[in-house]
């Protein structure tokens, strides 16, 4: 009997079974903690070196916070039915893709989701090996930029074993000293090289204006992106709809872009003393702030990217649950470790990091656009909780064998259109004005969002709308 | 022990318990958001907005 219980806990707390208003854990700082733990990674300083190259100080700041805000505002609203229902973003999605749908595209997105922790693995080891050498220690990056990598992926899967209650724990001392350590670095840049000379350092890429601005507003949007999928998997352990919104769309709409931001202006500090736009903060927090410096950086680097390890593995692994509830929660982050693992040693998606974030962004792009429409104006925030959980007698969500046609036209032809007619990111080619103004990846959301409410405005209403007789649990 | 339990039941019967308490009437769903929430997000959004256009003209430079 006990084990019958234990079992029902863990698939509460780890799975996909709903969660009572009274068995929430979470209030607004443990929300707001664990999610910026799971934010604040070395990515983070990689985006904003890659962004000041493009931009000058004043604009670098309003592309990355002004971008990062509209998107997460935006694609957090859905919160509010994860916080009141206590479930997530996928079990709505069954409701928008069909049953079958969301088993797939949950499965497909977390694989590419688990490419960011491919590459924070990464730059952990480089990091690592980096800082060791300013104590001198060499250490060949071939061999041991792996191996540290691996490491970092192996302790990040033991937080993550631990569920929430860990993540909760380690979150409140981690990112605590984390938010702290980044305010002082951006003190101390500013206090390295004076923000006269900061605010002085002109884009280093030529082009016109806009065609750069919106270049680096194609990475700010795929960044606030790429938390879409995830962001709305642990407010569900939260006591209300307020908190579980705000302790979620700060962390990711202000905190990760205040660590961008650092990374940026490292970057413009580094040009201005070396002039050389540097990207790695082991290197650029030794060079501008000394080799005693160093500690802090590994404080940094090593817990953020240790952390981000271990949510971003409860995290995807609870998406991939959603679409297949029955699998284990512990095979299946041990089966992730082991995946994550094979894409750092292996190495490609960090050598293809700009492409890499812009696909994803653009399947993840239309799933943004038809959630928000959906809850809000389709299906006017009620759902058929008993379909969306395949109860006896409630099939409102099998659609076509399992799949919502509609939802799934929508989302290829948003991504097809973008990527032949806006902007490929493959190339890099700018394909239509249309990119000058929203960008390819804002494209994707709004095409989605557009086309999935003009449906709903068509015959095809019928079929999107198959719940609306069986709306017990409002 | 654990290997016995049929777990697919299991993940079923509880959903169906959980969900029947949702809909009682006596059930106290979390507290809802409020319209301060809705300003807020619309704020952030619109200011957001302003800062870009004023980018994208080249007013901020």
């Amino acid at each position: 009997m006990s084990s019958k219980t234990d079992y029902i806990v863990q698939e509460t707390v780890t799975g996909v079974v709903p969660m009572l208003n009274k068995e929430r854990k979470y209030n607004f700082w443990d929300l707001f903690l664990s999610t910026s733990g799971f934010s604040i990674a070395t990515w983070c300083y990689t985006q904003g070196a890659y962004m000041a190259e493009y931009l000058s100080f004043k604009q670098l700041l309003i592309n990355i916070f002004c971008f990062n805000i509209i998107w997460i505002f935006i694609e957090c609203i859905p919160i509010f039915f994860a916080v009141r229902y206590g479930i997530d973003l996928w079990v709505w999605l069954r409701s928008v893709l069909g049953i079958k749908g969301v088993a797939i595209f949950a499965t497909v997105i977390s694989m590419a989701n688990f490419g960011w922790y491919g590459v924070d693995a990464q730059l952990f080891g480089s990091s690592m090996i980096n800082l060791l050498r300013g104590f001198g220690i060499d250490l060949p990056m071939d061999i041991w930029k792996p191996i540290l990598g691996v490491g970092c992926v192996i302790l990040g899967t033991l937080i993550a074993l631990g569920g929430p209650e860990i993540i909760k724990w380690t979150s409140r001392v981690l990112v605590t000293a984390l938010l702290i350590v980044g305010a002082v670095v951006v003190v101390l840049c500013f206090t390295s090289v004076p923000l006269a000379d900061i605010a002085a350092v002109q884009p280093h890429i030529e082009g016109s204006n806009l065609v750069r601005f919106m270049t680096s507003a194609e990475g700010s949007c795929a960044f606030a992106f790429s938390w879409s999928t995830q962001a709305l998997v642990i407010p569900r352990l939260c006591k209300s709809e307020s908190k579980g919104y705000w302790g979620t769309s700060l962390a990711y709409g202000v905190v990760a872009p205040f660590f961008v931001a650092a990374g940026g202006i490292m970057a413009y500090a580094m040009f201005v003393k070396t002039g050389v736009f540097e990207s790695d903060p082991t290197n650029m927090l030794a060079t501008l702030c000394g080799p005693g410096f160093s500690l802090l950086s590994l404080l940094m680097v090593a817990f953020a990217n240790i952390g981000t390890q271990g949510i971003g593995s409860y995290v995807n692994c609870m998406i991939i649950k959603s679409g297949l509830p029955k699998l284990n929660y512990k095979l299946l982050v041990w089966l992730a470790a082991v995946y994550v693992s094979i894409l750092t040693i292996w190495g490609w998606v960090m050598d293809s990091f700009g492409s890499f974030i812009s696909m994803a962004a653009y399947i993840q792009g239309p799933i943004i656009g038809m959630t928000v429409v959906d809850y809000l104006i389709v299906k006017k925030r009620k759902l058929s909780l008993k379909s969306a959980f395949f109860m006896k007698g409630h099939d409102a969500y099998r659609f076509t064998g399992g799949f919502n046609l509609v939802g799934l036209s929508i989302l290829v032809i948003s991504f097809v259109t973008c990527i032949l007619f806006v902007y490929n990111p493959l190339t890099g080619d700018i394909l239509s004005p249309v990119f000058l103004v929203l960008t390819g990846s804002g494209y994707t959301a709004i095409c989605g969002g557009l086309l999935y409410w003009i449906a709903s405005l068509t015959p095809l209403k019928k079929y999107m709308l198959r719940d609306r007789n069986d709306l017990e649990i409002v | 022990m654990a290997d016995k339990i049929d777990i697919g039941k299991l993940i079923d019967e509880e959903t169906e318990k959980r969900l029947a308490i949702m809909q009682s009437p006596d059930y106290e769903f979390p507290k809802k958001a409020g319209t301060a929430d809705w300003v807020f997000i619309c704020l952030g959004i619109v200011i957001s907005i302003i800062l870009i256009v004023l980018c994208m003209t080249g007013v901020i430079v």
